[in-house]
């Protein structure tokens, strides 16, 4: 769907980005990754030619974006970055209908479009259309951008930072409300950020950079088995096994009660939540065993603190 | 940009009907005193409405061409072809404010002779440079990530400056003008002095007879008039402010 071939981009003599290649399919959602000035912006803006790279190419769904016109092409790329750049004379309705309205779609269709955007990225269509984006708190705006980028149905989505300027507590509920909609849609996604608990969260693939050179590309499992060098290993950090667990989900590592079983008298955990929400409900609990209900609260099995020692495989 | 004051309506037409009774009344007032000193053979031909009335003229005039020509110059200039040229147009900017009006009028005459002409050109090339100065930095500091996101949204750069730039930057341009638009109803009244009508008129006069009434007649109009132009263009540039940041 996207892919980079060698491509390099020079500012002032030095190498912004390095002889890159890079292939994200259809659907997949890619994390770029490395420490500030590396490459990871750059790398996203000579995609919808925001930047054009100095040599090689970058295709979008099999067209060289070379032969495109830049307004065309970005029409059909959805694009949210870090300080989201909401328009502030324009309503939350307009920010969104903003690419719509510039592909000629008459005002019904947008109007529906637009209050479907709404609902999906969680914000209630009477109550924020008519807002401007002074009136909104800064995870309403990070919401807005996401509907905005999302207005025209983009096969391809690019996002740079764009949960980096909220609380953690924010940024979380916005990565699981992203995680359900792209679950939904299946967009082909690169996704920049500098933090690895949110790359380890949304990635399928995840691409660590380091001064401009691409340094390993793979799925996350194969970080822990895997990483290609000490400056991976180090950037990931000595934790990243444990935020691999947030991978997890407890209802997927759970063992079934027997019927006869009477439940045991265990510490509850949701089998929604995380294993590593679970590793914390050991260690706070003491117990090597936990109950596991549903959401309703009815017992469906057992965790053995041992499953989390199930192998990554990469 | 905001002004610290908020720019109220009642004030802008109380000086509306200050000015307009001045206007008005004025001549009443001084026959009555001239009546009395019998110097009416003075009294300059030209009623105090038909002066105001070339006087604006020559500010509207001068002012709307000035407008259009700051918007072409200012556009070209935060092109990538006319990057070279932004320096020195600002610079420009700068030092024609500082270089006196009565000068420019001066150097228009021998090249455009007597008249409103000359009086037109000077107020022209003068009012150009505080708008065109606002419209450059007004667009420059709106912040990046708002340009980069419209840019990437597929707005064409006419698209961009016409919904994103020029409407963000209104209040500043509106600053430019209401700048340029006040140093021009002070300035216009120097074009008497080369027979471009206006209040200067009765102000060179008196200055000639040592008439304080004459002086008065001009002067107090023209001042009324810039104070009403400084709150109403104030008041615009206030509502623009609070309509670029979304209330
Ligand atoms: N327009 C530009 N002109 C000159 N140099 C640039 C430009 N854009 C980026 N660079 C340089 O290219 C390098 C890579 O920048 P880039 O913005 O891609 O980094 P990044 O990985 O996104 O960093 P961060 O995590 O801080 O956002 C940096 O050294 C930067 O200074
Ligand atoms: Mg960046």
């Amino acid at each position: 769907m996207i892919s980079l071939r060698n491509i390099t981009k020079i500012y002032g003599g030095r190498a912004a980005v390095s002889n890159l290649s890079l292939e994200v399919s259809e659907g997949e959602l890619c994390v770029l990754i490395g420490p500030s000035g590396c490459g990871k912006s750059t790398t996203l803006r000579m995609i919808n030619r925001m930047v054009d790279p100095d040599q090689g190419t970058v295709l979008v769904s099999g067209s060289n974006v070379k032969s495109l016109r830049p307004e065309a092409l970005r029409r059909s790329i959805g694009y949210v970055i870090q300080s989201i750049g909401l328009f502030p004379h324009m309503t939350v309705f307009e920010n969104v209908a903003v690419v719509p309205r510039l592909l000629k779609w008459n005002t019904g269709r947008i109007k529906d479009r637009v209050a479907e955007l709404l609902v999906l990225t969680g914000l209630e269509p009477a109550i924020y259309s008519r807002r401007y984006p002074r009136e909104l708190s800064g995870g309403e705006a990070q919401r807005v951008g996401v509907a905005r980028a999302l207005a025209a149905d983009p096969p391809v989505l690019l996002m740079d930072e764009p949960f980096g300027a909220v609380d953690p507590l924010t940024r979380s509920k916005l990565q699981a409300e992203f995680l359900t909609i792209q679950r939904r849609l299946k967009k082909t996604v690169l996704f920049v950020t500098h933090d690895v608990e949110e790359a380890v969260r949304l990635s399928d693939k995840i691409a660590v950079l380091r001064d401009g050179f691409l340094i390993q590309y793979d799925v996350p499992e194969a970080f822990i088995t895997a990483p290609a060098d000490p400056f991976v290993a180090n950037f990931l950090g000595s934790d990243f096994s444990l935020k691999m667990l947030s991978r997890r989900l407890v209802k997927d590592y759970c063992a079934s009660l027997s019927p006869s079983e009477s439940v045991p008298p265990l510490p509850r955990i949701n089998d929604k939540t995380t294993m590593k929400e679970a590793l914390s409900r050991f260690v706070s609990s003491g117990s090597n065993r936990l109950l596991v209900e549903s959401s309703s609260g009815a017992p469906v099995g057992q965790l053995e603190l041992r499953s989390l020692l199930k192998p990554f495989r990469g | 940009m905001k002004s610290k004051h908020q720019k109220s309506w009642s004030f802008i037409i109380f000086l509306t009907v200050l000015f307009m009774a001045v206007v008005v009344l004025f001549p009443y007032f001084e026959q009555a005193l001239w009546g009395f000193s019998g110097k009416s053979a003075l009294i300059s031909r030209a009623t105090l409405w038909e002066l105001t009335v070339q006087h604006l003229v020559l500010v509207m005039l001068s002012g709307t061409l000035s407008l259009l020509a700051a918007f072409l110059l200012g556009i070209f200039a935060i092109t990538p072809a006319g990057r070279e040229f932004r320096d020195l147009l600002l610079e420009l900017a700068t030092i024609g404010e500082t270089f006196p009006s009565v000068a420019i009028i001066a150097l228009a005459v021998p090249a455009l002779g007597y008249g409103m002409l000359p009086t037109l050109v000077a107020l022209f090339i003068y009012g150009i440079l505080p708008i065109l100065r606002n419209i450059i930095v007004g667009i420059e500091n709106i912040p990046a990530g708002i340009v980069d996101t419209a840019y990437g949204t597929g707005m064409t750069r006419w698209q961009v400056l016409a919904k994103i730039e020029i409407p963000l930057a209104l209040p500043v341009i509106v600053a430019g003008i209401r700048t340029s638009v006040i140093i021009n109803i002070s300035a216009a009244t120097i074009g008497a002095t080369v027979g471009a009508g206006g209040l200067g008129v009765p102000i060179i006069s008196g200055i000639r007879t040592y008439s304080p009434l004459l002086i008065i007649k001009g002067s107090v109009p023209v001042a009324l008039l810039a104070i009403l132009a400084d709150n109403l263009l104030g008041k615009a540039e206030e509502m623009l402010s609070a309509w670029s940041q979304g209330a």
